[in-house]
């Protein structure tokens, strides 16, 4: 399986917020722990809900929080 | 004739020990149950109340994917295996052909579905422990 081309500050966002917990965002924006870990750890892409009720947590926009990573194509599109 | 009740007439045709077997069969699935219901309150109790969000979700949704495959494969390798060897095999003196009796199409079906249910936890266990994509 390939690694998911979508990347995030999060970790350094709950750093600049304060040294914010992961229970803290989960219970910000309502998942649990876990998840926070995993989104964190880039093993799971959030719901485009889910990455807006982050980027809402810690008042950026969305692409301030993640990143798309085009995957490496054969053929460069122009 | 549904299987549990064939299962439960076996039984009484056989007289005490296997009566005692099926009351130890009884007491071991209500302890079972007291065990798992224990477990649970505890969790409960210790953990507050279970919540699932959108990754439980998408790795349940995953597991069932999975374990409905392998019931479906399953499934099929039998219906073809059955429909294999009735096309294969030569009839007997008596002019009967072997077609699988109801204990052994019984039997198959409730190893698929133990293999499709064993199939599910073990795909939730590794999503869960590898936080896998789900």
């Amino acid at each position: 399986m390939s690694d998911p081309t979508i990347t995030n500050n999060i970790r350094r966002l709950r750093f600049d917020a304060g040294e914010m917990t992961q229970e803290t965002l989960a219970d910000e924006v309502g998942v649990t722990r876990q998840t926070i870990i995993a989104i964190e750890a880039r093993k799971y892409a959030p719901s485009l809900e889910l990455a807006f009720r982050i980027a809402y947590a810690f008042g950026q926009p969305l692409e301030a929080v993640f990143q798309y990573e085009a995957p490496k194509m054969r053929g460069k599109r122009k | 004739m549904p299987y549990f009740i064939y299962v439960v007439r076996v039984f009484e045709r056989n007289g005490p020990i296997a009566q005692a077997i099926l009351v130890a069969f009884l007491v071991a699935a209500v302890l079972h149950g007291v065990v798992n219901g224990g477990a649970h309150i505890l969790m409960a109790v210790r953990y507050g109340a279970a919540r699932g969000d959108e990754r439980d979700a998408a790795i349940d949704a995953r597991s069932l994917r999975v374990a409905y495959f392998a019931l479906i494969s399953l499934v099929m390798m039998g219906l073809s295996t059955i429909a294999f060897v009735g096309a294969i095999s030569t009839p007997s003196s008596e002019g009967r052909i072997w077609v699988p009796t109801f204990s052994v199409t019984s039997q198959f079906v409730l190893f698929c579905f133990i293999v499709a249910e064993a199939l599910r936890y073990l795909t939730q266990v590794i999503c869960y422990r590898r936080e896998a994509w789900a």
